[in-house]
């Protein structure tokens, strides 16, 4: 009978206590979960206020730039334009809205800052605005006037977007897209030469010479790439640069997958995995001995006049930059990079896609300023280690012929570029040793 | 009679057995798991505890906590919360069982950081895939940088709301193996198997009509990407 009045009473009163249990629990986690909530919206709101202030500033930066005649304040501001741009397309990146709606504001705005940058160089170059730069710089005042007005009303309107993206929303288009305001709901076009420029994304490779080549012939020519006989075709890929893409298995099970243009049958690129485990910068006798290799493979198919430029040094292969040298200049854009296993000496990586872009026929200027004229316009902090000639890219679109000089300055090392034309400091990189072989910067 | 009774202790047991492991964001005693076995190794690597590591929570494990604790000036309490657990640089989360600290072997090269980035994604994302479509993946997020149409850093392009799934379920904080740091340094040194491409997708996952619309550029394991 107790046993009965007291399980009745125990059994009831655990049931209870566990039930109270989770109800604190349940209320105690769906707090927390609203704090962290509240935070994130927070965070977004944050974002998007001041989104609405450098878009004002940046509009008000633009209303200077097309009414100054000033040489010295269109530079300033076409720097504080560069910096808004900037900070505006950093802050869209935080703010939480589908790819959809903000991709062709992101375009926009990236290139306001990059075309800004290029006018910059130009006018400290000493040329003045086209006329076409004068229009594009009203189109991009006049936008920047409605977007700035769009964001600020949104915000007014308590519009701003709070929610987290999640999954498929990324690419689903609301009503709370960024449109241009011309009557296509197009942002304007820039036309000018950057690195973001739309001439720039829709580049087309100059060094792709040749016909196009049947997969038959394109396998032929994998297969003769290696020394190999297995190649299958894997896939056939339709990016900047169509091709057939190969793919075969070694005797010891690694896998090498081989890539061929369609359009002239050249190998783009191929990668296996290196067998070696070496790690650690070889001496100079060792990173010869690479160099030496690697340029030996490249001549044998079809790679004339390579030189050696940087390496890097990991993961049992070195990975050596090759550039094509015309008349003793390097001509760094026409790149072919080679992975070279450090035990074997085998080649089980190579990228041709740089040299594809940019390989063409090029004849060098006359030198207008000699090597001694060239030297005296180095910082008198540096103290010149050597000596050669170079072409180095100044945007996507063009390039220079350049005294290049690599110096020293204390413990850093530096390469100057002087134009062999002008006289002009071009270009200076820092480099940079790493444990794994030297950067430039 | 006696077996109805048993039978209910055995239900009230069960609920409150159910009831605490409900609690399961906080490591007390009598937890078990992946997070306790995370937490003993954690404290063993630190000297303070010197037990077995059996993913058991029992009395030599909670005295550990609790030296811990104290050492680092949190509430004594034996129990492994919020505060304690990021102090000890874990999340609690049955999800990750990895913390997103750097990584320790990096080489001084300039972009370790990044390489660590774009190495957990590939790891998140496509852990599984053949190593060329790990690479591709990889190689898609810096496609994005150079486009103008994304945000322009690696960090911006990764962790733009709804981008890539695994940032938002937390998968991108588990610690990436050996591969998937070989395809983030290859794709950084320009390899890039995509030929250009800005997006990928598993064809059996999505249903989202803009994406499907997108013509396939290639395809390598489980992904389809597109320009």
């Amino acid at each position: 009978m107790n046993a009965k009045k007291t399980t009745a009473i125990v059994v009831p009163l655990l049931l209870g206590i566990a039930l109270i249990g989770t109800v604190i629990w349940g209320a105690r986690a769906e707090q927390m979960a609203e704090t962290y909530k509240t935070n994130a919206e927070a965070m977004y709101s944050r974002a998007y206020y001041e989104l609405a202030d450098d878009l004002a500033s940046l509009e008000l930066s633009l209303s200077k730039l097309v009414a100054t005649n000033s040489h010295s304040r269109t530079i300033l501001l076409l720097d504080d334009v560069w910096r808004y741009s900037g900070s505006c397309t950093s802050l869209l990146s935080q703010i939480p809205a589908s790819h959809t709606d903000t991709a062709d504001l992101n375009s926009f705005m990236i290139r306001v800052g990059d075309y800004c940058r290029s006018l910059t160089k130009k006018v400290l170059s000493g040329k003045p605005f086209s006329e076409e730069d004068v229009s594009q710089l009203n189109s991009m005042y006049k936008e920047c006037v409605a977007l700035s007005k769009t964001v600020s009303d949104r915000i007014a309107n308590g519009d701003m977007p709070v929610e987290a993206i999640v999954s498929d929303k990324y690419y689903e288009s609301s009503d709370h897209a960024f449109k241009g305001s011309d009557e296509e709901q197009k942002f304007p076009t820039l036309m000018y030469d950057g690195p973001f420029s739309e001439g720039t994304q829709k580049a087309q490779p100059k060094g792709l010479t040749g016909n196009d080549v049947t997969e038959d012939e394109a396998k032929q020519i994998a297969n003769e790439f290696l020394g190999l006989t297995g190649f299958t075709l894997s896939s056939e890929s339709e990016g900047t640069i169509p091709s057939y893409d190969f793919v075969c298995t070694l005797s010891d099970g690694r896998t090498v997958d081989l890539s061929v243009s369609k359009k002239g049958g050249h190998v783009v690129w191929l990668r296996t995995q290196a067998l070696s485990s070496v790690s650690g910068i070889p001496d100079e006798e060792g990173q010869e001995h690479f160099e030496e290799a690697g340029k030996a493979f490249l001549e044998s198919r079809g790679y004339k006049d390579m030189k050696a430029s940087y390496s890097q040094y990991i993961g049992g292969y070195a990975l050596i930059n090759y550039c094509w040298t015309i008349d003793d200049a390097i001509v760094y854009n026409d790149l072919v990079k080679v992975w070279i296993d450090r035990e074997s000496n085998t080649v089980i990586g190579f990228d041709a896609r740089n040299y594809l872009f940019s390989h063409e026929k090029r004849t060098l200027d006359e030198i207008a300023v000699s090597e001694e004229e060239a030297r005296s316009q180095l910082s008198s902090d540096l103290s010149v280690q050597s000596h050669r000639m170079a072409i180095i890219p100044i945007t996507p679109q063009t390039e220079s012929y350049c005294h290049e000089f690599t110096c020293k300055r204390g413990d850093t090392d530096y390469v100057v570029y002087i134009c062999a034309k002008t006289g002009d400091e071009l270009e200076i990189f820092k480099i940079i040793h790493t444990p794994e072989g030297t950067l430039a910067e | 009679m006696r077996k109805r009774v048993i039978a209910i202790i055995v239900i009230a047991a069960t609920v409150l057995l159910l009831a605490s492991s409900a609690f399961g964001a906080t490591l007390r005693y009598g937890s078990r798991g992946k997070d306790v076995t995370t937490l003993q190794t954690k404290l063993k690597r630190w000297g303070y505890y010197s037990g077995n590591v059996d993913g058991i929570f029992g009395p030599q494990t909670q005295s550990a906590v609790k030296s811990f604790q104290k050492k680092n000036g949190l509430a004594v309490d034996g129990m492994v919360g919020p505060a304690t657990a990021k102090a000890l640089g874990m999340t609690l989360s049955g999800s990750s069982s990895g913390s997103s600290s750097g990584s320790s072997g990096s080489s001084g090269s300039v972009n370790s950081s990044d390489l660590n980035l774009l190495a957990r994604l590939v790891y998140g994302e496509a852990r599984g895939e053949p190593y060329k479509g790990q690479v591709a993946v990889a190689a898609v997020v810096l496609n994005r940088v150079k486009s103008a149409s994304f945000p322009n850093s690696i960090a911006g392009v990764i962790y733009q709301s709804g981008a890539f799934s695994v940032v938002a379920d937390g998968q991108i904080n588990l610690t990436p193996n050996e591969n998937a740091y070989n395809a983030a340094r290859d794709a950084l040194n320009g390899w890039d198997p995509t030929n250009g491409c800005l997006y990928y997708y598993n064809p059996d996952k999505t249903s989202n009509k803009w994406m499907l619309s997108k013509p396939i550029a290639l395809r390598i394991g489980k992904h389809a990407f597109c320009r």
